[in-house]
């Protein structure tokens, strides 16, 4: 209004500038621009001169510039910010390609912080690390301090700057420390910081840290540095999150994988230590767990009356279950066939022994009723098979509402004559090989697998090895090992591998292994693996009946 | 592993579908075994299963003794020749009623029950 007003007080021809220059009042207007503008219109339309227009232009150019710089200066800050985000991304990279790593870690902190002080031309810096309870875990310095200060540690962050950050989850810049209680100055602190910025590391309103930035001038920081900080603070809890929640993961799995190779210690405490001697024959024995605990075993050990007992069994399932039972099954087949009261350590003794057996009822384990085997069975070897029975009425009494058994086969040999007598529960036939490699006999299952039903028959069954002969016990971990294009090996794959003729009982088993091997490739091992091989020695190879 | 329950009459019907191994069994079991109820009648289909290791014969004897312990009735149909060979040579045949295809399986259930 007062501009039309003014206007029909003056001469045509007058030009704006002329216009602005006389009205002080219309001069510090001109800086505004909105409504500006629209007046500038009505100039042009009353006066219609060249002069005006040119001024117009000028102006606008100078909001221009304004403007102009104003978008260089945003700029700036965004240029500063990527590179700082360039920066920590390498560093990043870098973490995610290494196994996690305490002192990559660490030094990528030390790069982050120092990008900080140099992005806000901090003259010191400090990067505070705290765990999930607010507790300083770790601090890193931009400078030499003289006096770690230890104490800092494993204390919770409640005092100072970085205290008020913890409570207020955001940025802090003090201006003046001179002027502000949240600043505590550390006491024979040669440097005096005047300007701090404090800047939470957050995620989610999880805080790992605090980054604190000094200088010496006050008024040093300004609202631009801040956010610039802000934006760096946010790459670098990206980071620690994934460090912390890696190394809780790691620490946790650490501790898994100690306690599961203390537990493959003790379960390999469970194996025999040394093959027993046995005069006239040779022993071979293979154990390959697929994990670190197993649920296969087999064992081997001296029965009063100079037999020997021969074990080879899986327990179902895998992992530290079936560890657990195998420790079981295979302490109760010692106890029960009296390989104890051979080493002193049973409570009652053999005869005792005997009669338990006889209460069970001479049914229990019944004599074979096939006709190829009509010779009596040995008494001593009766007695040792018993354990089979016991054993399986306590596990089915004691655990069966958890589902476990194991397959297992158990052999009592009487080595001078050849002699076995065995139980199949509901193992893998064992196979009795003659020296040129084929199948003379298979020892098929006599019984279900241990633990299965409480109070049910086994047979016992007898045959005898001749001299050269093997018997040969493998758990399905051989038949069932699967290539990489999920195969099975097979059974006959594994009787490809007997012929043409055996020499050793060790070198069958180094053969059988090479050949499963051959066959798995790279695949994963999917089971346990384990081989039994008990070869009587012919007579020019024994130098003991010689 | 896929898991299909579905009711026809009064028989829970549960079919499994893949490898049933020291991974998948425990899942299977926690399905099945909340099935069996007090005079319960499972038939379990294994025509789509094409192996089962020991942690899945575990997982049937567990099935047995809790459909046993609460006279209830399990029946299992479509048995591979590899599953039925291992059942055979560790006893578990002799423990289960088992069918070959799954419409005379929903007929050997004891109606009297």
């Amino acid at each position: 209004m007062t501009v039309t007003f003014r206007l029909r007080g003056l001469s045509p021809g007058l030009g704006l500038l002329e216009l602005i220059k006389l009205d002080p009042a219309l001069q510090s207007r001109s800086k505004c621009s909105g409504d500006q503008r629209s007046q500038a219109k009505v100039f042009v339309i009353l006066g219609g001169i060249d002069r005006v227009a040119n001024g117009l232009r000028e102006q606008i150019l100078l909001q221009e510039i304004v403007r102009l710089q104003q978008k260089v200066a945003e700029l700036t800050l965004a240029q500063t910010a990527l590179e700082a985000q360039r920066q920590l991304l390498a560093g990043f990279v870098e973490i995610a390609r290494s196994p996690i790593n305490t002192e990559i870690l660490k030094q990528f902190l030390l790069e982050a912080l120092t990008l900080s002080t140099n992005i806000t031309g901090a003259e010191r810096g400090s990067l505070l690390l705290v765990d999930r309870h607010g507790k300083i875990e770790d601090a890193i310095f931009t400078h030499d301090l003289t006096q770690t200060p230890g104490t800092l540690f494993n204390q919770f962050i409640d005092r100072g700057v970085a205290g008020w950050i913890n409570t207020h989850r955001q940025i802090v810049l003090i201006p003046d420390t001179e002027q502000d209680q949240r600043w505590l100055k550390w006491p024979d602190n040669q440097y005096k910081a005047r300007s701090v910025l404090g800047v939470p590391i957050l995620k989610e309103q999880t805080l790992y840290g605090v980054i604190t930035l000094l200088h010496s001038v006050p008024h040093y920081f300004s609202p631009a540095t801040v956010n610039v900080m802000d934006m760096t603070a946010g790459q670098m809890s990206l980071v620690l999150e994934n460090a912390q929640i890696y190394g809780r993961l790691q620490r946790y799995s650490q501790s898994l994988n100690m306690d599961l190779e203390k537990g493959r210690q003790i379960q390999i405490n469970f194996l025999p230590a040394i093959i027993p001697h046995v005069p006239g024959w040779e022993i071979a024995a293979h154990f390959q767990p697929a994990d670190q605990m197993a649920g296969d075993f087999y064992d081997i050990f001296e029965l009063p009356q100079g037999q020997v007992g021969l074990v080879i069994a899986d327990v179902c399932d895998k992992g530290v279950g079936a560890a657990l039972f195998m420790g079981l099954f295979r302490s109760l087949m010692r106890i029960f066939s009296g390989q104890t009261v051979l080493a002193g350590l049973s409570v009652q003794s053999l005869e005792e022994h005997q009669m338990l057996a006889e209460q069970y009822g001479g049914d229990a384990i019944a004599p074979p009723t096939d006709a190829s085997h009509p010779m009596r069975l040995d008494a001593q070897h009766m007695l040792a098979l018993r354990a089979i029975r016991l054993t399986n009425d306590y596990i089915a009494i004691n655990h069966g509402d958890l589902g476990m058994f194991a397959t297992l086969f158990f052999g009592v040999l009487n080595p001078k004559t050849g002699e076995l007598t065995y139980v199949n529960a509901g193992h893998e036939p064992l196979m009795v090989l003659t020296a040129a490699g084929t199948v003379r006999e298979e020892l098929r299952a006599s019984g279900p697998a241990l633990g299965v039903m409480p109070k049910i028959p086994f047979r016992m069954r007898r045959t005898v090895l001749a001299a050269g002969e093997i018997l040969l016990g493998y758990t399905d971990g051989v038949t069932d090992a699967r290539a990489t294009d999920e195969r099975f090996f097979t059974k006959p794959e594994l009787l490809k591998h007997l012929a043409p003729s055996i020499t050793s009982a060790q070198t069958l088993l180094n053969n059988i292994m090479a050949a499963v091997r051959n066959h798995t490739g790279v695949a994963k091992q999917f089971d346990d693996v384990t081989l039994l091989a008990v070869r009587r020695l012919p007579r020019e190879e024994d130098g003991w009946r010689v | 592993m896929k898991i299909n329950i579905k009711t026809v009459g009064d028989i829970q019907v549960i079919a499994l579908e893949g490898d049933v191994d020291a991974n998948t069994a425990p899942k299977v079991q926690q399905h099945v075994l909340s099935l069996a109820e007090p005079k319960s009648k499972i038939l379990l289909n294994l025509t789509d299963v094409p192996y089962m290791s020991s942690a899945g014969l575990r997982m049937l004897l567990s099935l047995y003794r809790q459909t046993t312990t609460k006279q209830g009735q399990l029946v299992l149909v479509g048995l591979g020749e590899d599953i039925r060979r291992t059942m055979s040579v560790t006893g578990f045949l002799n423990f289960f009623t088992t069918c070959d295809t799954l419409e005379v399986g929903l007929t050997v259930f004891d109606r009297n029950f």
